[in-house]
């Protein structure tokens, strides 16, 4: 018998199941107002401006409760979300100069602390130094790439600086691969070469190695710098990517696909790259299990989606010409199945440490009842014991939240010039949920004409 | 007592460990700290380019045939590594060594004659004495134009890798497009172990 609670909203017909002793429930009651500060979310303020669309202030007000929500061993994480709201507000350089720092604060924390995994088992699991998922550390790049993109077209920077993040990127998806021993077969080669459809490598590990988003990003740049044979191989590892994990690309290709590699001679492409909806954050839920005069206290995580009302994406050029986005990559998958990979060891070790404390304070309530003489102070430490696990045991709800929730991709071949069209988000029933312009932008022959488009809604 | 001998030096280290500290030492000293491109990888790939630049007989050849010295423009120095590398500061240190040597002379590249001849201009429209004022159509023509990359390649495994640096710099004939001098530099390695475990 064990009661449950999430969380947020109570779940309908919840019920609590289980009596506490008098002992435990003042163990609850004195956990409960130490904490009662604590429990309001501090991300609210800053994910209501992020649902209207006010990147700036959303940053301004991250900015100045970044020491509420954000400890010294979070630094990947502020880097990340900060950064992500200074791309989404335009501030190229200075998300730039954020996701670099995030970058380099993950490539640091790759040594593990020997107290904070101490820490981890006796305390909770944010004891350790957030140090990044392996999709987020792909991710930085993808929008660093765009940043000094964007930058590029200002005439600030060279393309030069791009390419660097694509290469970043291909050096971690090569590390990737040889990390989890992900391999291209035969077959798959094969189906490279003769232009047919990639079959999936029943060999390919479970862990996330591939990234149809970071590949689309660096065909798209080695194309506008003229490399194609690595355009070729960054479209082939896109494929793969499709082939090898279908849980998370379980759509079709996008149709532009094919077209890219195959511009006809005086023409030019333009290729749009929107992004909307959120990534699923982390919510907690307890689990209480009696023990005795005393329980245990399990704080487990899990995902919580946001809901996005983008359903449609279009692109319509002021001439009239019109092109549907295609799905390319739902990042929330990504994060699900790269979090499902580590929920068992996540469990454990929460099983382990909760039983560790529950059982501490049932011990010293059992010495408390069998010690006449010092029954007082063993009554007092199981209290401070059972406090201990209930203000102590939670789950570890880090994650970045404002990488977007998908990508979705689309591209048309024009001749040469300016050009004005407009990106359209649409909800069901094809309802316009707003609408992006982009003025006289210049599409040239031969270069990268890409354009981001983002919606978080 | 034995405590507070023992404590007393305990506080000082622990004060004095935490203070913010610079020291200003040897330009020349190669102090590696994150493994990435750094100051002393500039050093030995612009020592060695210089040299090899130098002792090409192209350029005295040149001086040789056409009785005067070459004249070298600065093209664009790629990056093409997987660093944010600011190749300019390579490309300064060459013009700089070069011109020094007397072998060859720079005009302006880029931005910068761009910024000339917009003074040129303004120094044509009436508030320069004409005694003082810039001609038009002076400008001395380079022969060569001195291009070149930084390239990396990165093996990765674990806790362990290495970063292999490529570099060149070229010098192309403007008029004939003919490659007169190629130097490379592939001399740095570096093999990274980052630390498995921390306190």
């Amino acid at each position: 018998m064990y009661r449950r609670m999430r969380q947020g909203p109570k779940p309908e017909g919840a019920r609590e199941t289980t009596c506490f002793p008098l002992v435990g429930s003042c163990a609850v009651l004195a956990a409960v107002l130490f904490l009662s500060c604590a429990t309001v979310d501090p991300y609210t303020a800053v994910d209501q401006l992020v649902e209207t669309e006010d990147f700036s202030r959303g940053a301004e007000v991250l900015e100045t409760n970044s020491k509420k929500i954000y400890r010294d061993k979070d630094r990947v994480l502020y880097c990340l979300d900060r950064g992500m709201l200074a791309h989404y507000a335009g501030d190229w350089e200075l998300s730039s100069s954020l996701l670099e720092e995030g970058e380099r604060a993950i490539e640091e924390n790759f040594a593990v602390s020997i107290s904070q995994e101490i820490g981890a088992y006796l305390v909770n699991d944010q004891s350790r130094e957030y140090d990044g998922e392996d999709y987020e550390d792909l991710y930085l790049n993808v929008f660093n790439a765009f940043n000094y993109y964007h930058r590029n077209r200002e005439g600030k920077v060279s393309l030069d600086e791009a390419m660097v993040e694509v290469r970043r990127l291909n050096n971690k998806l090569k590390n990737l691969s040889v990390k989890y021993g992900a391999a291209v077969s035969g077959l798959q080669r094969a189906a490279l070469e003769n232009k047919t459809e990639v079959p999936g490598n029943p060999e390919t590990p479970r862990e996330f190695s591939n990234s149809a988003l970071a590949r689309y990003l660096g065909m798209l740049l080695h194309r506008g710098e003229g490399g194609m044979d690595d355009a070729r191989i960054d479209r082939d590892g896109l494929k793969l990517a499709f082939a090898d994990y279908p849980s998370i690309y379980d759509h079709p290709l996008p149709s532009s696909l094919d077209g890219e590699l195959e511009i006809p001679a005086g023409m030019a492409r333009l290729n749009v790259m929107a992004f909307t909806g959120r990534l699923p954050v982390k919510a907690e839920e307890t689990l209480r299990i009696p023990l005795g005069k005393s329980w245990i206290k399990l704080a487990l995580p899990f995902l919580r989606y946001i809901p996005s009302s983008v359903v449609s994406i279009e692109v319509i050029l002021d001439e009239g010409e019109r092109f549907d986005l295609e799905l390319l990559e739902d990042i929330g998958k990504v994060a699900e199945a790269s979090f499902s990979l580590k929920r068992n060891i996540i469990y454990l070790r929460t099983v382990i440490r909760a039983s560790i404390k529950g059982v501490s304070a049932g011990v010293l309530g059992a010495m408390a009842e069998s010690d006449s003489e010092n029954s007082g102070l063993f009554s007092l430490l199981s209290i401070g014991a059972q406090i201990f696990a209930e203000v102590s045991e939670k789950a570890d709800l880090r994650s970045s939240r404002y990488f977007p929730g998908k990508a979705y991709v689309g591209a048309v071949n024009l001749k040469p010039g300016l050009y004005s069209f407009s990106v359209r988000y649409y909800s069901a029933g094809k309802k316009l949920l707003t609408e992006r312009r982009f003025e006289n932008v210049e599409i040239k022959p031969n270069k990268l004409n890409l354009t981001e488009a983002v919606c978080l809604k | 007592m034995k405590k507070l001998l023992f404590g007393v030096p305990v506080l000082v280290f622990v004060l004095f460990s935490s203070c913010h500290s610079v020291k200003r030492v040897d330009a020349d000293r190669q102090i590696d700290l994150s493994g990435y491109w750094n100051d002393t990888d500039l050093r030995l790939a612009s020592s060695a380019l210089i040299t090899k630049c130098l002792e090409t007989p192209r350029l005295s050849q040149f001086r040789t045939e056409k009785g005067r010295t070459p004249v070298i423009t600065i093209g664009t120095f790629k990056n093409a590594s997987d660093e944010h590398i600011d190749t300019s500061i390579l490309a300064q240190r060459l013009e700089a060594s070069i011109l020094e040597s007397g072998k060859a002379e720079f005009v302006a590249s880029g931005n910068l004659r761009e910024q000339i001849r917009v003074e040129r201009e303004d120094q044509q429209q009436g508030y320069t004495s004409d005694s003082t004022a810039a001609a038009l159509g002076q400008e001395i023509g380079a022969d060569f134009i001195m291009t070149g990359s930084v390239k990396t390649i990165v093996d990765q495994y674990d806790n362990r890798a290495t970063r292999s640096y490529f570099i060149t710099a070229e010098l192309t004939d403007i008029t004939t497009n003919r490659r007169i001098w190629i130097g490379e530099y592939n001399e740095i390695k570096k093999d990274i172990r980052k630390p498995g475990v921390k306190p």
